[in-house]
């Protein structure tokens, strides 16, 4: 065995490849045998090769710091997650169950609004929240799909329970990363990969692209992107190429006799479905912000008219906002009459007066989060805060009661990281990625693995020094 | 697939940046290996040679305004590094590889990686690297990853529109090359007109054929040896020779009707009817008959041509000022 690979030590948490140290889990004898045959050099050589294909390939985000966007690499680890079959079996029912559950949520809050007359999710909960969209009051979207999309992350605790600790249900990215981390691992420890058994995951564009087109055919659908200077404007070039359909500014698009078009040298053309990576705000300056320079003037109304299908819907925010996600276990029973598969981290919504208490007096053991921010911005870690910075959250959650959740800290599990040369735990989650066309929903096999690579670290989103793993589900 | 107004520009666009930083690379080499040769410090002067090079590329007043003198170091920082130049090496192929970016799902995978490597291996680059591992390998460099690029884009792109935008700025930015490194060299036929046939007269004009890697090439299709007007007439007017305006201006042609093709006439036909009338000027033309006439005016005469194509172009087709949308 590779000498870091025998003194693997990880602590009291739960990790993913190894039950005890020196003793992998059954369903990654396999991997770990395959993993220990890699010499130095090996490695070595694998991860140059990597690294190489990262920036020849050009699969950068950009990173937003003081003034300007610098393009990065999102560091890729050699080491897999793997995941056994029968666990994913359990996992992809839950995403299932729960997107369908967000997804008859938003239709309803939208339309007659059962929930709220049931008494069990509070109005102002939906009509309060930012991402509630008056606009869409009275609409179904063809084939009553809202998410066509969505990326739910899951984290283990200590003790191997697997928590959902957020819904994306408006523009989910990442899943580029999937596609080209597989690309990559294959290419870089074909042996590896070969002798492992492992799920493919290419057929996520095909499925992508009938989803958007269920919606709206048959004129050609578009991936819409805010352009390239977005964070995620390498995913949205990739998505469009992998689907064989054109990438569009706002710009490019205009609204003619009810439709939108898109401006090309032969002139004007009509599009079908738009598979839009541009925030809702954002996206029709007569309808929304009236600053923005990405949307197309007008869009709203033709989409309300019927005249193209947007995907994800406008007005979806309304059901991953960190204040509703309490509610999600309860949608499961009352929409689909079944107990939920995956479990909810337990949440303080702060504008509950019981729970504001509750959260003030244990600050400094619970991870506070904005209610409405992504990308790991605002997050304070109890456990790892100083006193200034716990006085400073108090204060906010006062100052603001609705615009904070709090949890308590999940003891991530971890997962052997090259970190050096050296194999190290590190703390991973999974964001697994689930497309609905209106009658079924399809989950791609495995997702993102992000990891956290500073020792100790929390943290795995890329903005904040994260790296990504190619996740492997068994055959 | 129709293509996007957008994306036909940045393609056009994209094609023009890398065959300016090949040009540039090339223009480079030759001036800096010439002014090594004995001889021809001692009559022309360095200072010349750098100066007509900035001249050639037409920046003397934004060289002026960030230099005081022209000397080598100024200039090859100039057209290498120097990103307050927007035609420096290095600048060139950051917009080219944005106009890339902004239309990275129309170029095959192959295509993005080449101009991406290109760009990778120069952006890091100062004047102080490039001369320490030579100007030589710098500008090979360069060549190499243009040309790798054209191979890529050509053998793995679907020759649809969009990979004949991307001809046509390629073609449009090498035949106004050509038109300026024939007129950069203008002053060398009059000046050594009593000379002609001297020993530096050949040399010079060797240089301006390996600039555009024609000398092996001219030195097969001329038995007699080099003179100005055989250079001139074979850089200008030779049908077999790829970097001659002719050849650029033919394939120009063929490339914009195919990227043109069934779009409504007005739209079509400025462009078509001045590149035809370029094609067939430049059909009949003989050197002496361009000489005699004035070179330096029938090359601005072309040059004006290629700008009115140009901007018809963008008139009808490009997203900026598009009036097919």
């Amino acid at each position: 065995m590779h000498r870091s690979l025998q003194s693997y030590e990880f602590g009291t948490g739960y990790d993913e490849i190894f039950e005890a140290p020196g003793v992998p889990r059954a369903h990654c004898r396999a991997v770990v045998e395959a993993l220990q045959t890699l010499t130095d050099a090996d490695l070595t050589e694998a991860r140059q090769r990597a690294d190489l294909a990262f920036v020849n390939l050009g699969i950068t985000f950009t990173v937003y710091s003081e003034s300007e966007g610098i393009e990065r690499i999102f560091p890729f680890d050699l080491v897999p997650r793997v995941i056994a079959q029968d666990e994913w079996r359990r996992v992809e029912q839950g995403l299932k169950q729960r997107i369908l559950a967000l997804n008859w949520f938003i239709q309803d809050v939208y339309n007659e609004g059962r929930i709220i007359s049931a008494g069990l999710v509070p109005a102002e909960a939906v009509y309060a929240s930012p991402n509630y969209r008056p606009e869409m009051r009275g609409f179904t979207p063809p084939n009553g799909a809202w998410v066509h999309i969505a990326g739910i992350d899951l984290v283990r605790d200590a003790d191997g329970t697997i928590y959902v600790l957020e819904d994306n249900a408006r523009t989910p990215s990442g899943v580029s990363y999937v596609l080209q981390n597989r690309l990559i691992s294959t290419r870089v420890l074909p042996r590896l990969f070969a002798q492992s058994g492992v799920v493919p995951v290419n057929d996520y564009a095909n499925r992508l692209h009938a989803a958007v087109r269920a919606c709206f055919g048959p004129d050609p659908a578009v991936v819409l992107t805010p352009g390239m200077y977005n964070s995620a404007y390498f995913e949205h070039s990739f998505l469009a190429k992998q689907m064989g359909v054109q990438l569009v500014e706002g710009r490019d698009l205009a609204v003619r006799g009810g439709r939108i078009v898109m401006r090309t040298t032969r002139g004007p053309i009509p599009v079908g479905a738009i598979y839009r990576r541009v925030d809702d705000e954002f996206l029709d300056p007569l309808n929304f912000n009236p600053d923005s320079a990405l949307g197309v003037p007008g869009l709203l109304d033709v989409y309300r008219a019927g005249g193209t299908c947007l995907v994800n819907a406008v007005g979806t925010g309304v059901a991953d906002d960190k204040s509703i996600y309490p509610y999600v276990p309860d949608m499961i029973r009352f929409y689909l009459g079944e107990e939920p598969i995956l479990a909810n981290v337990p949440t303080y919504r702060t504008a509950d007066p019981k729970d504001r208490e509750y959260v003030l007096a244990h600050i400094a053991d619970l991870v506070v989060k904005p209610a409405n921010a992504s990308g790991g911005y605002g997050v304070v870690i109890g456990p790892s805060s100083d006193e200034r910075t716990l006085a400073a959250t108090a204060r906010a959650i006062e100052n603001d009661p609705a615009g904070f959740v709090a949890q308590p800290l999940i003891r991530l599990s971890t997962c052997p990281t090259l970190i050096d040369g050296e194999y190290q735990p590190r703390r991973i989650d999974l964001r697994p990625f689930v497309l609905f066309d209106g009658r079924e929903p399809w989950v791609l096999p495995g997702g993102l693995t992000r990891v956290a690579l500073k020792e100790g670290s929390f943290i795995v989103n890329s903005s904040q020094g994260g790296g990504s793993k190619d996740t492997w589900v068994l055959s | 697939m129709a293509l996007l107004s957008r994306v036909a520009e940045s393609l056009f666009w994209l094609g023009r940046f890398v065959e300016r930083a090949e040009n540039t690379a090339r223009l480079l080499d030759v001036t800096y290996h010439g002014r090594l040769e004995p001889g021809t410090i001692d009559v022309a002067g360095a200072k010349n040679t750098w100066e007509a090079l900035i001249t050639t590329l037409g920046f003397n007043r934004l060289y002026a305004e960030l230099h005081a003198d022209v000397t080598e170091q100024g200039v090859i920082d100039f057209l290498t590094v120097d990103r307050r130049n927007p035609s420096s090496i290095v600048s060139a192929l950051t917009s080219a590889r944005e106009n890339a970016r902004g239309c990275r799902d129309q170029l095959s995978s192959e295509t993005w990686v080449a101009i991406n490597r290109l760009h990778h291996a120069t952006a890091g680059r100062n004047l102080h690297l490039i001369l320490a591992d030579g100007l030589y390998d710098f500008c090979d460099t360069i060549r190499q990853g243009a040309q790798t690029f054209h191979g890529t884009a050509e053998n793995t792109s679907l020759h649809d529109e969009g990979w004949y935008w991307l001809r046509t700025g390629v073609l449009i930015e090498r035949a106004d090359m050509v038109t300026r490194i024939v007129d950069s060299k203008y002053h060398l036929l009059m000046t050594s007109l009593e000379e002609v046939g001297g020993p530096l007269d050949r040399y010079q004009w060797g240089a301006v054929l390996r600039s555009v890697s024609g000398y092996e090439a001219f030195r097969r299709t001329h038995a007699s040896g080099i003179d100005a007007p055989a250079v001139v007439g074979f850089l200008l007017l030779d049908r077999k020779f790829p970097r001659s305006l002719r050849a650029c201006v033919d394939a120009l042609r063929d490339v914009l009707d195919q990227a043109t093709e069934g779009a409504e006439p007005r739209l079509r036909n400025p462009a078509m009817r001045e590149v035809t009338a370029l094609q067939n000027r430049l059909q009949f033309a003989t050197e002496e008959a361009i000489i005699g006439g004035g070179l330096h005016e029938s090359l601005a005469t072309t040059q004006a041509a290629l700008a009115t194509i140009s901007q018809a172009l963008s008139e009808a087709f490009f997203w900026a000022s598009s009036s097919a949308a």
